[in-house]
């Protein structure tokens, strides 16, 4: 499917024929008045910005006849929007983007998306969400498919006045961005890391060489030992990985794991509490796809689901 | 509810009031500060907390009164902990309790826990104030279904963590009364007395300036210095390696948020010899390399240095900008997660300035004559 961008027509179908102020979730709608709002008209960032709306009438009123080229809203709620002060709460979000992915079994150059590295970025999504709920016990979690990635959003009460630097802590935990300093490998930290490290190291190919730190040997010599390797893991031990690695080398490929679910996770936009993010049901014009609220995140396929009807017809 | 309890209002009319009362509590606030004693009572604890709020809240002092809080009330807490943590407040501890009314302090019920040794169980936001000292960290702690499971140790460091962070907001409150009385001023003298035998101590040991020695830096520094690719470069360069090596050469234990060049150099060219060409040679070895393409990031280190947007700084432009203080690891790694490749010195470090303070330390205490 061509991601191509769309046209200023295109984008006056989609806002009269195809948008209604309907397609803004109910967590926008019940927050409208308290958010400030953002857009861009012509494709260079979101300049004009402390928007604020009283109506959803006057919203709709604003999409409809500006069209934008992308639209956004805080994150954060606040007394004063349209000065964004009297800063109350904001929504605690993980922004994952399948086009900055570290590692994809697909082909896709850096910056591009298919279908295989889309379903890989929603696996990661699915996989913070189970942690969030799990361990966190957070239960009001949103998707929202951004046009090349997903975002999600957190509204449960005891995350809503956490600051930046406890965001960033959440963060590390969530995405698994700590190297688990117990060498027992008991505690649900440790066991995170795990399966995230299961995940992981079959996408290990002899490419990761050029964007991390591994000699192509210690790689080929992990991917012989793979399924060794995994089937140890499963069983909670490092210990074939151990056996096949050097101390340092060992110690080197965890750091190089660690890092991947780093980089899997934009921590810049988890940490910023007055964030603005794409409007659900906006549409993201450089990639001609609809900013979509995901309600099933398993069975959703947004190359079926965040199509616009105008590029159907193309 | 003791007179000096911080839940009553009149604390300055109090102090009036009780003074001829107050006498032992006053000497005992002094020994206890001179380390004479290591137990004292609630009312000597508020003094001291009372005498350090006239430093302000941020002070050496503060700090210092709030590291005496903690200590002496330590034993109690563990003590408090040990027994059902359900019974009734522990007598000795009334004051903690009406700084800490709310710790939901739970017996686990599960016998995984149990057997674990996990007997304690907390809500996972309680743990926040030990995140925010930045002592733990999430992945630290056994988490389930929205609890935190702890043991005794874990519970005990919990608690007390809570009560220091409750201990600064009182000094915060008490140092908006304008408190005048000559022997709580008597107490802060103390409070500052010790806290400039501690500064000397640690300024003696590791903070005083000298020329800098690559092989004590952290790995991140060296990855720096070893060029980075153009992902990570201007992170590298501009922000991490500019202000590690400043701060290292310059002033490596300064820990004042508003830190100035000048405060500490008298000479420009300690910039201009000694970390510049550092930078330089960085940004050479990273590809493409950074000051080529990017001319504009020269000014960028300037300004991180905080001599504001240039790229010929005189002394006198040193609070044109901020001195950006090197980054805790925590951020490195989330901002720039190529540049953290940690070793093992690196485990007990939280800021690469440290790391690089403590090697000079070690070496120089293994060279010395
Ligand atoms: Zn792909």
């Amino acid at each position: 499917m061509l991601l191509r961008e769309a046209t200023p027509e295109e984008r006056r179908l989609y806002y009269f024929e195809e948008w209604k102020a309907s397609y803004l979730p109910d967590y926008m709608t019940k927050s409208l008045t308290m958010r400030e709002f953002a857009f861009d008209y012509n494709g260079e960032g979101p300049k004009d910005r402390y928007r604020n709306f009283v109506t959803l009438t006057q919203f709709e009123g604003h999409m409809v006849s500006s069209q934008p080229y992308a639209a956004y809203s805080s994150v954060a709620f606040y007394r004063e929007p349209q000065k964004r002060s009297g800063w109350l709460s904001a929504e605690l979000v993980f922004d994952i983007d399948a086009k900055d992915l570290p590692v994809r079994s697909c082909k896709c150059r850096k910056g591009d998306v298919c279908e295989v590295c889309m379903e890989e970025a929603k696996e990661f999504v699915l996989s913070i969400s189970d942690t969030l709920r799990d361990i966190f016990s957070l239960k009001d979690i949103k998707f929202v498919y951004s046009g090349r990635g997903y975002h999600i959003r957190v509204f449960d009460e005891e995350v809503l006045t956490l600051s930046s630097q406890e965001r960033a802590e959440l963060l590390d935990y969530v995405a698994g961005n700590v190297v688990p300093e117990r060498e027992n490998l008991k505690g649900r930290y440790p066991e995170l890391f795990i399966k995230k490290a299961i995940k992981i190291l079959p996408l290990f190919t002899a490419d990761v060489r050029k964007e991390f730190d591994q000699p192509t040997i210690r790689v080929h010599r992990l991917l012989k030992y793979l399924p060794d390797v995994l089937e140890d893991l499963e069983n909670d031990s490092f210990r074939k990985l151990r056996e096949i690695l050097s101390n340092k080398t060992y110690l080197s490929l965890l750091e190089t794991i660690r890092e991947v679910n780093a980089g899997m996770v934009d921590a810049r936009v988890t940490v910023d509490v007055k964030r603005i993010l794409r409007i659900p049901g906006s549409l993201h014009s450089k990639v001609s796809m609809i900013c979509t609220p995901v309600k099933n995140l398993e069975s959703f396929d947004p190359f079926r689901d965040a199509v616009p009807k105008f590029v159907m017809e193309r | 509810m003791s007179p000096l309890s911080p839940l009553n209002g009149n604390i300055k009319e109090n102090i009036a009031e009780l003074e001829d009362l107050s006498e032992r509590y006053f000497l005992e606030a002094e020994e206890m500060i001179r380390g004479e004693i290591r137990k004292a009572g609630d009312i000597a604890l508020n003094l001291i907390l009372i005498a350090a709020s006239l430093k302000g809240s941020s002070s050496f002092e503060s700090r210092i009164a709030i590291d005496i809080f903690r200590e002496a009330v330590s034993k109690r807490v563990g003590e408090y902990i040990q027994k059902e943590v359900k019974i009734s407040p522990y007598p000795d501890v009334a004051f903690c309790i009406a700084l800490e009314p709310e710790l939901k302090l739970k017996l686990s019920d599960d016998t995984f826990f149990e057997k674990e040794g996990l007997r304690f169980r907390v809500k996972w936001r309680e743990v926040l104030p030990s995140i925010k000292s930045k002592k733990r960290k999430f992945t630290d702690f056994y988490i389930e279904k929205g609890f935190v499971y702890l043991d005794e140790r874990e519970a005990i460091e919990l608690y007390l963590d809570r009560l220091s962070e409750k201990a600064r907001e009182l000094v915060e409150s008490y140092s908006k009364l304008d408190i005048k009385h000559h022997r709580i001023e008597g107490l802060a003298q103390a409070l500052t007395k010790l806290s400039d035998t501690r500064t000397e101590r640690i300024v003696g040991l590791q903070g005083k300036q000298a020329p800098l020695k690559e092989e004590h830096f952290p790995p991140c520094i060296k990855l720096c210095i070893s060029g980075m690719g153009s992902g990570a470069r201007n992170y590298a360069i501009s922000v991490l390696l500019t202000a590690f090596l400043s701060y290292a050469r310059i002033a490596p234990s300064s820990n004042t948020k508003d830190a100035r060049i000048s405060d500490f150099i008298d000479d420009i060219a300690v910039v201009r010899n000694e970390i510049i060409p550092i930078i330089e040679a960085a940004a050479e070895r990273c590809s493409p390399p950074l000051f080529e393409d990017q001319p504009m990031e020269r000014q960028n280190v300037y300004y991180h240095l905080g001599f504001g947007l240039t790229s010929n700084p005189t002394l006198e432009d040193a609070q044109k900008s901020s001195w950006y203080f090197v980054p805790n690891c925590d951020k490195i790694r989330r901002e720039a997660p190529s540049l953290c490749r940690p070793e093992k010195l690196c485990r007990n470090v939280k800021n690469p300035l440290t790391y690089y303070i403590r090697k000079r330390f070690q070496e120089g205490g293994k060279n010395a004559p």
